[in-house]
């Protein structure tokens, strides 16, 4: 995987926006230089229950484009994503959905 | 050596029930059962919350909110979820030291493969930081020519060991696809 180690800036929610708690998560995993892409891809697929193909078209955006959304919820729900994905080692985080 | 040419591990379906055979020898199991152990000690040196994380388990423990504006929600994951994600992973190490490393040839059910998935996985990651790994080079063979210009290379080891991990995890993940 790329070498990517930051975040890249992600454009901030809008504060002001007063809705912005009741609006759902992004789950998004980024690209790191550890994890083998087969190993990343069935990730995907064991965790969001995807097709094979779908699992490794998001890695590959990991890969390529240094992340990729994977699931969105309510903040339980990404939360709990992040968790199992964390167990996994991947680098998930979570985020408004904008 | 005629265990090289079975993979590492691998799949059989028998009257609808999958097991997984653990086809490495006793030395490697060895080698993953002490690896595992010094991961184990690791996790449990950290067990303070307010202590500084070692620089080794960063990326066992990433931050669950990006954004600096979240940073409360960050303290609170943190503070419910962090305790658990250690007890989780000292788990999962716990359930592949029930078999491993005794010497025979282990047939393991898909939770424990699983275990083994995720444990193997959680020591590249540390070894994996500890070399510094920022190569786009999947291939174990860069990995393990990757030494130091210089000559000498003070993480020869760890470079074997993370790349033997990298083919291990490989076959494990191939092994889970094939059911």
């Amino acid at each position: 995987m790329p070498t990517t180690l930051e975040p890249v800036q992600v454009q901030e929610p809008d504060l002001a926006d007063a809705t912005a708690s009741d609006r759902p998560w992004i789950v998004l995993v980024w690209n790191d230089p550890i994890n083998l892409m087969s190993y990343v891809t069935h990730v995907f697929q064991k965790l969001f229950g995807y097709s094979l193909e779908k699992a490794t078209e998001l890695m590959m955006d990991v890969h390529e484009k240094g992340r990729a959304v994977v699931a969105s919820g309510t903040r339980e729900e990404a939360e709990m994503h992040v968790f199992r994905l964390h167990e996994h080692t991947l680098w998930a985080t979570m985020e408004h959905d904008e | 050596m005629t265990r090289r040419f079975k993979p590492p591990i691998f799949a059989t379906t028998k009257r609808g029930v999958t097991t997984w055979t653990l086809n490495i020898g006793e030395d490697e199991q060895a080698v993953v059962a002490d690896l595992l152990g010094q991961l184990r000690t690791l996790l449990n040196s950290d067990d303070d919350p307010d202590a500084p994380t070692s620089p080794l388990l960063a990326r066992l423990f990433p931050n669950a909110y990006a954004d600096e504006e979240d940073a409360e929600k960050e303290a609170e994951y943190q503070r419910l979820m962090r305790e658990e994600l250690v007890a989780s992973r000292l788990h999962q190490i716990e359930a592949v030291g029930a078999y491993i490393a005794s010497g025979e040839e282990q047939t393991l059910d898909e939770g424990q493969v699983i275990a083994l998935m995720q444990s193997v996985n959680a020591v590249r990651v540390v070894l994996g930081t500890m070399l510094d790994v920022s190569d786009d080079d999947d291939s174990l063979e860069g990995l393990a020519l990757d030494a130091d210009d210089e000559g000498e290379d003070d993480f020869e080891i760890e470079r074997s060991l993370y790349a033997f991990l990298s083919w291990l995890l490989e076959w494990i993940v191939r092994s889970l696809r094939s059911t």
